[in-house]
């Protein structure tokens, strides 16, 4: 299939999909659970109910695959059903969200969420995830073993990573420069290239 | 709108870049979810769909004085004039298909076929035993095929 399918863009995938392709379907699963999975935390969903929601949500996608006509608008179509099921999940099993008597509003931090906001914030771990693989190696595992939690001390990163403990601080901030450089992120924050071009001749 | 962390400083770049790598809650269930249900699912993806109508614990009465445990939850399906009724409680699913028709019933979840029963003279079907989790309720009748929309049971 020449270009892995990693590469195929979202209209291909789903009319793949449409056509059986289980491959295809998986990588849309794959491009997808992180914001579906997403979703479901913020309803703080125990294991077992978020099991039925995830499979409720790629159920109705199955279903709904042959009416797409946008296949840009599937990222806000999944957040809002998987919302949708949450939501509708709580209410049946009487683990109402909380409303306010005086109001009749819903006072749960969920309903704050807007599907603009889940969708943008599962972009921004996406930039960051391919911002992370555009760094070498060596760097990728330093900025992971600082942003582990709990955090490594630097004893430990240096005993791992085989580098003095005097120059961690440095390399911190400068392979978080390399990050911030990476095309993924300067993408992202709409950074010109030239911006960075005095610097790296 | 969300406080989002702010990429220019370190510490708080450091901190999106733990969460975003942590898988996060769920992330794999999920994953394991979307790749189980294709195989199962995509058979016949132009079967006619009959879609939920009313859900007693979402618009009835019931919702509004919030779900009393083990009361019986009314669901009502329709494709054009046809209708698929369904009750489920502790004792399993009940329904009946209107107008009334004899024809092969079958439950399914997400893992497939669970049970198949045909619907008598009056319409009505049963599935003993509880279910948990999403299920939909498919019917051959009078020569025409349809599925219900998938709910959560």
């Amino acid at each position: 299939m020449g270009a892995g399918i990693d590469d195929w863009d979202l209209p291909t995938l789903v009319k793949a999909s449409i056509d059986r392709d289980e491959e295809a379907w998986n990588e849309l699963v794959r491009r997808f659970a992180g914001l579906v999975a997403y979703v479901i935390r913020h309803y703080r969903l125990g294991a077992a109910d978020a099991q039925d929601v995830s499979q409720l949500v790629w159920l109705r996608l199955v279903e709904h695959l042959g009416q797409i006509r946008e296949p840009s608008a599937l990222p806000g179509w999944l957040a809002t059903t998987t919302r949708h099921e949450c939501e509708r999940y709580l209410r049946i099993n009487g683990r109402s969200v909380a409303v306010d008597p005086q109001t009749l509003r819903e006072d749960d931090r969920a309903e704050a969420w807007n599907v603009d906001d889940l969708l943008l914030a599962a972009e921004r771990r996406q930039v960051l995830l391919d911002g992370l693989a555009q760094l070498a190696p060596q760097h990728r595992e330093l900025l992971l073993l600082l942003a582990a939690d709990p955090p490594y001390a630097y004893a430990e990163i240096s005993r791992i990573l085989g580098i003095p403990i005097g120059s961690i601080g440095p390399t911190r901030s400068r392979v978080l420069g390399k990050l911030r450089d990476t095309d993924a992120i300067r993408a992202y924050l709409g950074v010109p290239e030239s911006v960075q071009m005095g610097r790296c001749p | 709108m969300m406080p989002w962390r702010n990429w220019s400083d370190d510490d708080e770049l450091l901190r999106d870049i733990g969460d975003a790598v942590r898988p996060g809650a769920h992330e794999q269930q999920v994953l394991d979810a979307g790749r189980a249900v294709f195989a199962v699912h995509s058979t016949d993806l132009d079967k006619a769909l009959a879609a939920l109508l009313y859900d007693s614990h979402v618009d009835g009465l019931v919702a509004v004085r919030g779900p009393v445990s083990g009361a019986p939850r009314n669901l009502v399906f329709a494709l054009g004039e046809l209708r698929v009724e369904i009750e489920l409680s502790d004792a399993g699913i009940e329904g009946q298909l209107i107008p009334p028709e004899p024809g092969t019933v079958r439950l399914l979840d997400a893992a497939g076929t669970v049970a198949e029963t045909t619907s008598d003279e009056v319409g009505c079907f049963a599935f003993p035993a509880r279910r948990h989790g999403p299920i939909r309720i498919e019917c051959a009748v009078a020569g025409r095929r349809l599925a219900t929309e998938w709910i959560n049971s």
